[in-house]
């Protein structure tokens, strides 16, 4: 039996941004996996697990709004940050707003209700780095039975967003095995919603944590019955920190 | 999605040459003012003015297909090939800028024309190379006409030939085949960048090599007039996964859909029947297959009035109205439709909304709308002046109503207003609100008004509102407002030529607090009757008045205060009211000669 929940996420806003329209925001018409796994690690994870994302149902018709938003125009680099953890630069990094102002349009959901079904893929059957290994079944309740507690309790590591930080996100954990329909005017209609991001594969320097390379992977999504339904394998692999 | 249908456009554009101009790939349309004309041994022989003037007599640049795409903004040094401004192509000194600049630009075009001599081997193209090398940007003092020309676009033709210099075949041919290896880029850029590697498309899913930047999009208005991309992450806080510099590279696009897409958009911006301006918004739409619909919509939002579509735009009225598919529409009714709202933001442009339906969706949001919106005229026929009141107001009349001057209306109110006529959702509140509030201020309580007032009413709180007067609304606010109306009547008929009158002066305060006005207004209504000198009309308004006061008092007397949705009902009840004053009627209750005096004055 596969190590899966059901959880319900509803939101007043929500941007689940496109990546080619990035800086005048538009978002996609629905949660994205990478998104929902977002929400998931945001009430409980561990390095030795990894949220699978299975389907999304889609609980609200999609409305959109747009709102502008003043933000700047450049970062800080990482690695001035740097130089002065290590005190070989003594001048506190700083960014002068006034001078890097920048006002952004954005086109956003309004209104969201989704049912995210998941499951756990274990990377490391260890409960603790120095632990022994357990069989992999009772190590996937473990963790499965720490996230349903967590749920219910709401307990949260940081708020869950719905693809950005201010728009936060309520959940609610779906005990009972009832299949939630989707919105009504989903019935019977399949809606093709073009490429969307699957997830983003990280190419991280195991020691260091230093990413080289972020690469962006996408599936061909289409909404069927208000069923959004995600391929089941990643297109790259993922590894457990330990070898 | 949005990529994905506009390259899908693409494909129907580019078979339909001559309604819709689409570059070939490696090509873009340019705005020319001047040619340049050399003789065969590459000496010059003269400057021409390339503009023509058009039906108002001002001087326009012509639009040539170019080698290469728009060129990008910028300081750097971004030589284009065989045609630029005047200070790359021939040195032009710039006035603000020291000598040496003008001098770099043009030593940089020289550079790469020269340097690609031996490879493209042709005639003219030597000629080219050969006027180049033997000129000097100090005799640009010799030809005032750059002057003139400032900043605008200029090509190469050797005297006596029918093309320009880059249309000879062989420099078209070796353009298209450096097009398949790499990519030729207009501007070199700084950094030397690898040849860019295969990254799956995100709009085809395919391996293919990415676009590093996008071409630009030129006709949305009030944007940058040199064209702004669509997709571009020129600021650091817009990078991501550290792929700085590398711009395209955060969200990879294949480069022959980044040509597709914009040529499409750029094409669609450029037929005035493909889109319309709503506030700050530019709206585009097309369908998927060329219908008739598409023809006719512009007629819609923007009341063109052209002869020869107008047979077409009233068939599709008359199907809106009735809610018939017409016979025309019968065929096209599961045909996509699209459409999209642009708008600018500095150096790039936001999408404000993208819609992706069927004309059969379309049609009936339409005529749900117009069955909202109807309302009894008050100009059917066209006045003196010829304004006329229109079955389907466009959408910029009715935004028009909400400020004293246009570029007073709030901008983000196009996009909700046409996003809600055309998903069908709820009438933006604020649009209420405004009209409102510009009633209070200039007393003026028209057809469009009244009718976006009875639209939201009944959209978005469920409220029963008749076309005409309604005798049996027992609604306190609607009372009000007929009573408001009669009132105003009265004291118009007894004392004639007023400057202000009691709409001008009690208008606000009746419709916001009616308990504490009318008490004062009807106390006026005796004195202003008894002036009047024809019994019958006396006796017609008397009885109006009887008959609003007897419902008011049956209904706990005036209200105190009116909220806004009431003061909307006030409105309505005033304006049903006036219109009914100013109906012929079958049964002459009142005589002939003050319903065309009053009519006149309406006028």
């Amino acid at each position: 039996m596969k190590p899966s929940i059901q959880l319900k996420i509803s939101g007043d806003y929500a941007c689940f941004t496109r990546p080619e329209m990035k800086v005048e925001r538009v978002s996609y018409d629905v949660l994205t996996p990478s998104a929902a796994r977002g929400i998931l690690e945001a009430i409980y994870w561990k390095p030795q697990i990894r949220w699978i994302i299975d389907s999304i149902t889609v609980l609200k018709p999609i409305q959109f709004t747009n709102i502008r938003r003043n933000e700047i125009a450049n970062k800080i680099p990482t690695n001035t940050v740097k130089s002065v953890m290590k005190a070989t630069n003594k001048e506190f990094p700083h960014l002068d707003v006034t001078q890097h102002r920048q006002q952004r349009a954005a086109l956003i959901l309004r209104e969201v209700a989704y049912v995210i079904q998941a499951h756990l893929c274990i990377l490391d059957r260890r409960l603790e780095p120095d632990g022994p290994e357990l069989p992999k079944n009772e190590a996937a309740g473990k963790h499965l039975a720490m996230f349903k507690r967590r749920a219910q309790k709401g307990q949260v590591f940081h708020q869950p967003y719905l693809g950005c930080r201010e728009f936060p996100a309520h959940f609610e954990l779906i005990e009972t095995d009832e299949l939630i329909l989707a919105h009504e005017t989903f019935q019977d209609t399949t809606k093709e919603l073009g490429y969307m991001l699957h997830d983003i594969e990280f190419d991280q320097n195991r020691q260091t944590k230093e990413v080289k390379d972020a690469t962006a992977h996408f599936f061909k999504a289409t909404l069927i019955n208000g069923t959004l339904k995600v391929p089941d394998t990643l297109p790259f692999p993922i590894q457990s920190k330990h070898p | 999605m949005i990529l994905q249908a506009l390259s899908q456009l693409y494909d129907r554009l580019k078979d339909d040459p001559e309604n819709y101009q689409i570059p070939r790939h490696g090509h873009s349309f340019q705005q020319i003012s001047f040619v340049v004309v050399l003789h065969p041994d590459g000496s010059l022989f003269e400057i021409q003015d390339a503009r023509i003037s058009n039906s108002k007599n001002k001087l326009r640049n012509i639009e040539i297909e170019v080698l290469g795409e728009t060129k990008s903004s910028g300081s750097g040094l971004n030589p284009c090939f065989l045609w630029d401004q005047s200070t790359y192509l021939l040195g032009k000194r710039v006035p603000e800028k020291p000598e040496k600049y003008a001098n770099d630009r043009f030593q940089a075009f020289k550079d790469k024309h020269i340097a690609l001599e031996a490879e493209i081997d042709d005639r003219d193209f030597s000629t080219v190379c050969h006027f180049l090398n033997q000129w000097t940007p100090s005799r640009c003092a010799e030809y005032p006409i750059l002057d003139e020309l400032k900043t605008g676009f200029g090509v190469f033709k050797i005297i006596g030939a029918k093309y320009y210099v880059h249309q000879t075949a062989k420099i078209e041919n070796w353009w298209q085949e450096k097009l398949a290896d790499t990519s030729m880029p207009s501007s070199p850029s700084p950094k030397p960048i690898q040849a860019p590697s295969q990254v799956p498309c995100l709009v085809t899913g395919q391996q293919a090599p990415y676009a590093r930047l996008h071409p630009k999009i030129k006709g949305v208005w009030n944007a940058q007039s040199s064209g702004a991309p669509l997709i571009s992450f020129n600021e650091k806080a817009y990078e991501s996964f550290g792929k700085s510099n590398d711009q395209g590279a955060n969200a990879p696009v294949s480069k022959t859909i980044a040509c597709n897409y914009a040529s499409a958009l750029n094409a669609l911006l450029k037929n005035p029947k493909h889109n319309f301006h709503l506030g700050d918004t530019t709206v585009v739409f097309w369908t998927e297959t060329p219908t008739t619909f598409e023809n006719s919509f512009s007629g819609i939002v923007n009341d063109i009035q052209d002869k020869t579509q107008r047979q077409q735009i009233e068939n599709l009225l008359k199907s809106i109205s009735t809610g018939k598919q017409y016979n025309e529409f019968q065929e096209e009714q599961h045909t996509d439709f699209f459409m999209l709202g642009l708008a600018p933001n500095k150096s790039r442009i936001s999408i404000r909304f993208f819609h992706h339906t069927s004309i059969a969706d379309i049609l009936s949001k339409l005529h749900a709308h117009h069955k909202a919106l109807k309302i009894i005229k008050e100009f059917s026929e066209p006045t003196k002046k010829g304004k006329v009141d229109l079955d389907f107001p466009p959408i910029w009349m009715i935004l028009r109503e909400t400020a004293r001057e246009s570029k007073d209306i709030p901008p983000l109110l196009s996009g909700t207003l046409l996003r809600a006529i055309f998903q069908g959702t709820n009438y933006p509140e604020a649009l209420f609100a405004i009209i409102i509030r510009r009633m209070h201020a200039d007393r003026n309580i028209n057809y469009i008004r009244a009718a976006m007032l009875k639209a939201i009413l009944i959209r978005n709180h469920n409220y029963t509102i008749t076309t005409m007067i309604d005798k049996k609304n027992t609604e306190p606010a609607y009372l009000s407002g007929r009573l408001f109306a009669t009132l105003e009547k009265t004291q118009e008929d007894a004392l004639k030529n007023l400057n202000s009158g009691l709409r001008d002066k009690y208008y606000s305060s009746a419709s916001a607090t009616p308990a504490s006005v009318f008490p004062r207004i009807l106390r006026l209504f005796p004195h202003h009757l008894a002036k009047i000198e024809s019994k019958p009309i006396k006796i017609f308004l008397e009885k109006i008045v009887e008959e609003i006061l007897s419902k008011v008092s049956a209904s706990e007397g005036f209200p105190v205060q009116l909220n806004l949705q009431e003061q909307g009902l006030f409105a309505i009840g005033y304006y049903h009211q006036r219109r009914d004053f100013f109906t012929k009627k079958d049964h002459q209750e009142k005589p002939e000669s003050q319903i065309a005096k009053a009519d006149s004055k309406e006028a």
